[in-house]
């Protein structure tokens, strides 16, 4: 009689998302045991510590190019990258969202506990390699983001805004799941990459390589359908329509984490289905990714021009990102992922940024984001102002500032790869939404004020901290982007090695 | 790091230091920007002492390694045409602090602005490397719009955001340009200047570089149709904007198109020739003719400068060692009289509040130094020989005359113009009867406008009389360009590579 033999479990691939759910569990037991003494900064710092374990445990994979969990999880630089990308985001929108916590007076432990439950799941979806692990990744996050969407108990705009989320949000999970649904029927499995030894499967790619062309139909479907439901995450149009509300009810803290670490989630997922496993497959999907990029970039910057909600504008300035960003999808080349991840970062530090200030300034229950509430900013609070101008000209992709050298190197992807045309659209819509980043500096620096009010300080030294990093890696990454142009290009050296 | 770096980045390095200065400390600020601004120029007029006459090629400036894995070096070095953008703008700029020194308002960061925009200046025509270059070519951008937006009149925001969307629609589709040079001809990719001359290009190829790049040059130049920024921001901005704007901001596009846009594709320069004149000679008569129904005095010279471009143009597309060196000598012209005239009627608003030529009149009796020198600067704008802008315009019209005979009929035109235009202004404004009794209470020159107005003077009569050491550093870089425009980088055809060195 043979041996019983446990299956072998690896959990390194898995080691960071379980690190912060647990930690997760920990803070919110820990908020309720401490009570009021877990006021200060107890809660906070044990978040960071988690997240700091996680890029820890994270980059010690680095080197590995395997997968786990019978075949379920990839463990390659790519996702290594993403991951702590994510954390250090999370990190960010923890001691950001603090501030905002204790000005309002909302429950701290439960805000924590759900920044980190959701970056385990979208680190999830960087390694994901069944498309239901993904799925199972994508409601994760989601479903912590609906929570922190409308975590202003007391705002009705902020309940509204998570209802609308949450409905948009279920619908394209939908989209997914059919798309998955479909993706099974035609290659009979869900697995990506597919499992070598006893009791192993062919996985996705297998089912291409093996296939002849012409009887692919059914896959091409299902990648339109996969892209449906991962561009309500990024905000692709026309899938954005939840964009500009959800932004605009979440606390400014998470709506810069959903700006940046949804957005690099989504397109994580995106690139290693698209630009990896469905790359033969480009012929098909190009063309609905080239007129969803196109539509993206023109209505994101267009729209953005008529906003006079601060949140609302950074929202369809983040929907015109999305576009420029799927223009390196497009071009489906090793460069095309490194740039993307390099936008991703760059944007995503920079955006954290910009709602840190919108955060700051808005004051007590964020009455304060209107355009015109920013008047004369730059008399009173001009480090602040300064700080913003940085974060917006980066936005709006001036030199010096990373927002710069991305455009640079996603445009120059594209280039090599012959869609020098596609890159003009891109310009041209860049040259658009100029304008709106614009007109928050006239505001800031051409206008008087109207009141006698001050603007009020409301915020402590952590958000300070945050703007200080983020204006920092802004200027960093336009001057000396060198290594980190080199990182993510090796974030893609070991991404099809299987 | 040479002398040439660090007059780059000492402007930079004041305008920091003056951010730092407290509140309240307004004549501190002011001194501060004048000292760091005047040793500047005792940096460049050291640059000028070093630069080796006679040579065509680049030199002095340094080439230090970047970001390396992307082929993107710091280098700079100048040669005959960036000596003098460089002396220009450097001689300029303490000039347009004097010029502001009526700015009251939010004094500390007016100057922070305008010497970080020096920096840029600079920068743009130093930098060898195509990224440096679009590098500093956009950062000047931000002080300029900010100068426009934060202290010019009016309809300030509406001229500062036209500006800028319009200088940023044309820098755009060069950087695609510039990326395709990069990332889409194959080889090993470089962003430096003097590696990618000569790069072989397709006719087709070159055509859409070419217009990247033109896109670009044209809108600062600015040629119609896409000079309509211009008149909005050169008068809406304070004067020291408006100073630096027509003098150097200006010249940045012509230098594009000498540094790069001929160099780089001159099979497609030398094929859209024709189109390129035909632009510069409608902005010269267009802009002759719509100075002379301005009602408002500096947009009058705003419009006198859309018509001075033109000829700088039509002098570096004729394709003669004539017409280049005196379209470059012209920018230098262009710089030294449009910028005095700006200052001087930055001086009238100063007095009288308003631009109107029509609520002047009769100045010359109470302020008599002040119409003189207004006439001086006049009279050199319009091209009187013994002044600099007729050597640079004979220049620009014999070598025009050379090669395309005709062009010079309606060019020439646009010099009749051009006296007209301005001399009747100078009539309206400063000769008749006082008929505005606010008229008579304004004042000659004060000393510190003598101070700034004095230097432009004696520079506008010295290259007038004897341009000899001007054109001595001008020609053989201008020779050189010339070469460079009848080479040829199509790939299979005789002379392959010519454009290099």
């Amino acid at each position: 009689m043979p041996a019983f033999t446990p299956p072998e479990v690896q959990l390194s691939g898995i080691a960071p998302e379980l690190v912060l759910c647990i930690t997760a569990f920990v803070v919110l037991l820990a908020d309720a045991a401490l009570g009021e003494f877990a006021e200060r900064w107890h809660l906070p710092v044990l978040s960071t510590a988690g997240l700091l374990v996680a890029i820890g445990l994270a980059a010690a994979n680095w080197d590995k190019s395997e997968l786990q969990l019978s075949g379920t999880i990839a463990l390659d630089g790519f996702a290594v990258f993403v991951k702590v990308a994510l954390a250090i985001f999370a990190v960010a929108t923890v001691w950001s969202g603090r501030d905002v916590l204790r000005r309002v007076g909302l429950e701290e432990g439960e805000f924590y506990g759900l920044v980190l439950f959701v970056t385990a799941g979208m680190m999830l979806m960087a390694s994901a390699a069944d498309l239901i692990v993904t799925f199972l990744a994508l409601e994760t996050f989601s479903i912590g983001l609906y929570v922190l969407v409308g975590f202003r108990l007391h705002s009705l705009r902020s309940q509204e805004s998570a209802l609308k989320y949450f409905l948009l949000g279920a619908f394209s999970s939908a989209f997914f799941l059919f798309g998955i649904a479909l993706a099974y029927g035609a290659a009979g499995t869900t697995n990506l990459y597919g499992t070598t030894g006893p009791g192993g499967q062919d996985g996705i790619v297998t089912f291409l390589t093996s296939t002849p062309a012409g009887e692919l139909g059914f896959l091409a479907l299902a990648s339109g359908l996969l892209i449906v439901g991962l561009g309500f995450k990024i905000a692709a149009v026309p899938f954005h329509m939840w964009t500009p509300d959800a932004y605009q009810g979440a606390p400014s803290p998470i709506t810069g984490f959903m700006a940046a670490a949804s957005k690099l989630a989504g397109f994580a997922a995106l690139i290693r289905l698209f630009d990896a496993i469905l790359f033969p497959l480009r012929g098909e999907w190009r063309p609905l990714v080239i007129a969803i990029a196109i539509a993206t970039m023109a209505v994101g910057s267009i729209v953005a021009i008529v906003q006079d909600d601060v949140k609302r504008l950074l929202a369809y300035s983040s929907i015109a990102h999305a576009g420029f960003i799927l223009v390196a999808i497009v071009a489906a080349s090793d460069a095309g992922v490194a740039s993307a991840l390099f936008y991703l970062v760059t944007y995503g530090a920079t955006t954290l940024g910009a709602f840190a200030v919108v955060s700051v300034l808005g004051g007590r229950d964020e009455a304060r984001v209107r355009l015109s509430d920013y008047r004369g900013l730059f008399y009173e609070r001009p480090l602040l102002a300064g700080a913003l101008t940085l974060f917006l000209l980066s936005l709006a992709g001036v030199p010096i500032t990373s927002g710069f050298v991305a455009k640079l190197l996603v445009f120059g992807a594209a280039i090599e790869e012959g869609y020098w045309w596609l890159v003009v659209i891109g310009v041209l819509a860049s040259a658009v939404a100029v304008f709106f980043y614009l007109r928050v500096m006239v505001v800031m620096y051409m206008q008087e004020r109207e009141t006698d009010e001050v603007v009020a300080p409301g915020a402590g030294g952590p958000s300070y901290a945050v703007i200080g990093l983020a204006a920092l890696a802004t200027v960093w990454f336009g001057l000396l982007w060198g290594p980190l142009a080199d990182l993510t290009e090796r974030a893609t050296f070991f991404f099809q090695a299987f | 790091m040479s002398l040439l770096d660090i007059t780059i980045f000492a402007p930079l390095i004041g305008a920091v230091a003056l951010a730092i200065i407290p509140k309240g400390r307004d004549d501190l600020v002011r001194w501060g920007a004048l000292v760091v601004s005047t040793v500047v120029f005792l940096l460049s007029v050291a640059v000028l002492l070093d630069f080796e006459t006679g040579e065509a090629g680049f030199q002095l400036g340094s080439d230090l390694a970047w970001i390396p894995d992307w082929g993107i070096g710091y280098i700079t070095a100048i040669d005959g045409v960036s000596l003098w953008m460089v002396m220009l703008t450097t001689f300029l700029m303490p000039l347009g602090v004097l010029a502001s020194w009526s700015i009251t308002k939010r004094v500390k960061p007016y100057f922070v602005f305008l010497l970080a925009l020096e920096t840029g200046m600079l920068g743009v025509f130093c930098a060898l490397d195509l990224f440096l270059f679009y590098l500093f070519w956009e950062v000047t951008l931000v002080p300029m719009y900010f100068l426009i937006g934060m202290w010019g009149y009016e309809r300030r925001i509406y001229a500062a955001m036209k500006f800028f969307i319009f200088t940023i629609v044309g820098s755009l589709l060069m950087l695609v340009s510039i990326l395709f040079l990069y990332f889409g001809i194959g080889g090993e990719p470089t962003f430096d200047y003097r590696e990618l001359l000569g790069t072989p290009l397709s006719l087709e190829m070159q055509r859409l570089l070419f217009l990247g790049f033109f896109a670009s040059f044209a809108v600062k130049i600015p040629l119609v149709p896409v000079h309509t920024w211009l008149p909005d921001a050169h008068t809406e901005a304070p004067t020291a904007g408006s100073v630096l704007l027509a003098a150097v901001l200006l010249k940045m596009g012509a230098y594009g198109l000498i540094r790069f846009a001929i160099p780089l594709f001159p099979d497609a320069a030398r094929e859209l020739v024709p189109l390129v004149l035909v632009l510069a000679v409608i902005g010269i008569v267009y802009g002759a003719l719509v100075a002379l129904m301005q009602k408002d005095l500096k947009r009058l010279i705003a419009y006198s400068s859309v018509a001075h471009l033109g000829f700088v143009v039509l002098g570096i597309f004729v394709g003669t060692v004539e017409g280049m060196s005196g379209g470059i000598l012209q920018m230098v012209n262009h710089g030294l009289s449009t910028g005095a005239l700006f200052m001087l009627v930055g001086a009238l608003y100063d007095r009288r509040h308003t631009r109107a030529i029509a609520d002047f009149g009769g100045i010359a009796s109470v302020a008599p130094w002040f119409a003189g020198v207004f006439l001086f600067v006049a009279l050199s704008s319009l091209g009187l020989p013994a002044l600099n802008g007729f050597v640079g315009e004979f220049l620009i019209l014999l070598g025009t005359f050379f090669a395309y005979r005709w062009w010079v009929v309606p060019a020439a035109f646009g010099v009749v113009l051009a006296a007209i235009y301005l001399l009747w202004a100078y009539q309206r404004v400063f000769h008749g009867e006082i008929t505005n009794e606010a008229n008579r209470s304004i004042g000659d020159l004060v000393p510190r406008e003598a101070v700034m107005l004095a230097p432009v003077l004696v520079l506008i009569a010295v290259i007038g009389v004897y341009p000899k050491p001007f054109l001595d550093r001008i020609t053989p870089s201008a020779e050189k360009v010339i070469a460079q425009l009848e080479s040829t980088v199509i790939p299979g055809s005789s002379g392959l590579a010519q454009a290099g060195d």
